[in-house]
């Protein structure tokens, strides 16, 4: 067919278009690393605790260890909570509501992030400063940027278990296994990869956002004593100071963009193990 | 012993069971989904430890009835039930709300499309065992072999326990469900067309396993092979849909039902002939 061939082209076209794109970014920001990686050797970045760039000190383990905590933190808070939530939309709300529920996830999962960011200022922050100053915190950027991959989570999951076929439910009802018995004994293990992916996707979101930890995280550049601790992840960093980095200063905030790029890999990775170690024991 | 608890003049049509017998009996049986009455006044008597095969058209009310036995209707939003469902002693569409689960070990049930669990073959026999309580992983493990082993899956899949059961052939996966509703050592087991999605050799195997299971089973078997029937049932009801509504319309043992029928719609379905 002709028309299926001229498809197949214009497919291919774009993908080697957005791979294309995606090389083009990566080689810009590689290159523009490449210098001063070369010459400070990767652990001056690495295994430094001190961010100075005006003496010449550029320690990113402080702000990749708070990047790595908050994206683990929301993550473990998001996750079993998302699940729970995409079980109960599945299995216990009624019809109409499961539906409300739904459009009101979809509607979450697409506030842009600074909204939640604005919430996490305004109410969260001084919630935590009453527990302990000053409130801007690790916890409070884990707890924000949980919320904010919550919606995310919900959706994969909730889509994994629509897909699920219907008849599970009854055969397990003809095993006498009751609704909470089937719900976490046989639909939510059925949908691992779902939650496993929905998580990734939840944590590569989390580690990239910048707004939302900019706000609520107090930006001070320590490697984090407490939960309470105000701190500076990455991404914040980029942003705060590349409006006047110069030279080296410029070069270190690229390089921090190539350990961002470095942490989307290894989520992939992380992922398609996970799923691949699912597909031979699930 | 009539067959028919014929209700018009007959009240009762369960009788007391005999000692260790699970007896299941329905009396003037009626099902309804929301507006729609799928059966009518259907009474009959199970007879324990033998295969009782359900025939009839289409949309007669067989897989419905069936759903009744172990309250599956529970399931279905807006289903009610009346008339009596007798297993062993207890009435299970009762006044007092009789819990299912009890209900549901005694009685396993088997559907028309073989549809494991999609998680390994051990998995799915252990799930229903860990729910119900066996932990003991010695206990787990002889009671899932002997499960498998009654259905004559032990030899084949023995080796790899560990391994999807959504790889294993359609036949071997339906004998993998006979096992995982026979691994909670249930007395009655309902089947609804359980051949009817396998080949030829599959459909054997199983009817061969219908066969000895029911030395210590009581097999309610739902079919629409008629030749199936012949071959491995012991007792036959034929059910018939008027005007929408199942009734049973004919029951007695195998040979009198296909070569004495009683009811004219009987003997013209038997032959074919409508
Ligand atoms: N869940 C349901 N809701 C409404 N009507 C149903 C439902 N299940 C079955 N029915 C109706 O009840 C009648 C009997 O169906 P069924 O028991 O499946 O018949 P059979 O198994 O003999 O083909 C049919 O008319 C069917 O449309
Ligand atoms: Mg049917």
């Amino acid at each position: 067919m002709v028309s299926d061939r001229l498809l197949h082209s214009l497919l291919a076209l774009f993908a080697a278009l957005a791979a294309g794109l995606l090389l083009l970014v990566v080689g810009f920001i590689a290159q523009e690393a490449l210098g001063l990686l070369q010459q400070l050797g990767v652990g001056a970045f690495l295994f430094h605790g001190e961010w100075q760039p005006y003496a010449g000190r550029f320690g990113l383990l402080p702000m990749l260890l708070t990047s790595l905590l908050l994206m683990l933190g929301a993550v473990a808070i998001a996750t079993p909570l998302a699940v729970v939530g995409a079980a109960c939309i599945n299995f216990y709300l009624g019809r109409h509501s499961a539906i409300l529920a739904r459009r009101l996830v979809e509607i979450a999962a697409g506030i842009p992030s600074v909204v939640y960011g604005l919430w996490g200022l305004t109410l969260l922050v001084p919630l935590l400063a009453a527990i302990k100053q000053p409130g801007a915190s690790l916890l409070a950027g884990m707890m924000v940027l949980a919320l904010m991959i919550l919606p995310t989570i919900v959706v994969v999951v909730d889509a994994g278990l629509r897909a699920l076929p219907t008849h599970y439910r009854e055969n397990a009802e003809a095993l006498a296994i009751r609704r909470s018995g089937f719900v976490f004994a046989i639909a939510l293990p059925a949908v691992r990869g779902s939650v496993i992916t929905g998580a990734t996707l939840a944590a590569a979101r989390a580690i990239g956002e910048t707004m939302v930890v900019m706000m609520v995280t107090g930006n001070l550049v320590q490697l984090p004593g407490s939960l309470f601790d105000p701190v500076r992840a990455l991404t914040a960093n980029i942003a705060l100071e590349m409006a006047y980095a110069m030279d080296e200063h410029r070069s270190a905030l690229y390089v921090s963009s190539l350990f961002l790029l470095l942490f989307a890999v290894a989520l992939v990775l992380t992922n398609q193990l996970l799923l691949g170690w699912r597909g031979r024991h699930g | 012993m009539g067959y028919l608890g014929d209700a018009m003049d007959q009240r009762q049509a369960c009788h007391e069971p005999a000692a260790g017998e699970i007896s299941l009996c329905t009396d003037q049986l009626c099902l309804s989904y929301g507006s729609k009455q799928a059966l009518e006044g259907v009474s009959l008597e199970i007879k324990p430890r033998a295969v009782t095969a359900i025939i009839g058209p289409s949309g007669s009310g067989k897989s419905s009835f069936l759903c009744c036995l172990n309250r599956l209707t529970d399931l279905t939003a807006g289903s009610a039930v009346s008339g009596q469902v007798k297993v062993g002693s207890t009435e299970i569409y009762g006044t007092q709300r009789h819990d299912p689960v009890q209900l549901r070990r005694q009685v396993g049930m088997v559907f028309q499309r073989a549809n494991p669990f999609p998680f390994s073959i051990w998995k799915n026999l252990a799930l229903p065992l860990r729910h119900h309580g066996v932990r003991d992983k010695q206990q787990l493990r002889q009671r899932i072999e002997s499960a498998l082993q009654r259905v004559g899956l032990w030899d084949e899949v023995s080796d790899r326990l560990n391994t999807p059961a959504g790889a294993l052939s359609g036949g071997q996966q339906q004998r993998l469900c006979i096992a995982r509703a026979l691994v909670l050592e249930p007395s009655i087991l309902l089947m609804d067309e359980p051949c009817s999605a396998l080949d030829p050799i599959s459909t054997q195997r199983i009817e061969r396993l219908i066969l000895e299971l029911k030395e210590r089973y009581t097999i309610v078997i739902v079919t629409h092979d008629l030749a199936q029937a012949r071959r491995i049932a012991d007792h036959v009801a034929l059910f018939w849909s008027f005007e929408g509504k199942g009734r049973l319309i004919e029951y007695g043992p195998a040979p009198q039902i296909f070569h004495h029928p009683t009811h004219e719609l009987t003997g013209a379905y038997l032959a074919g002939h409508i």
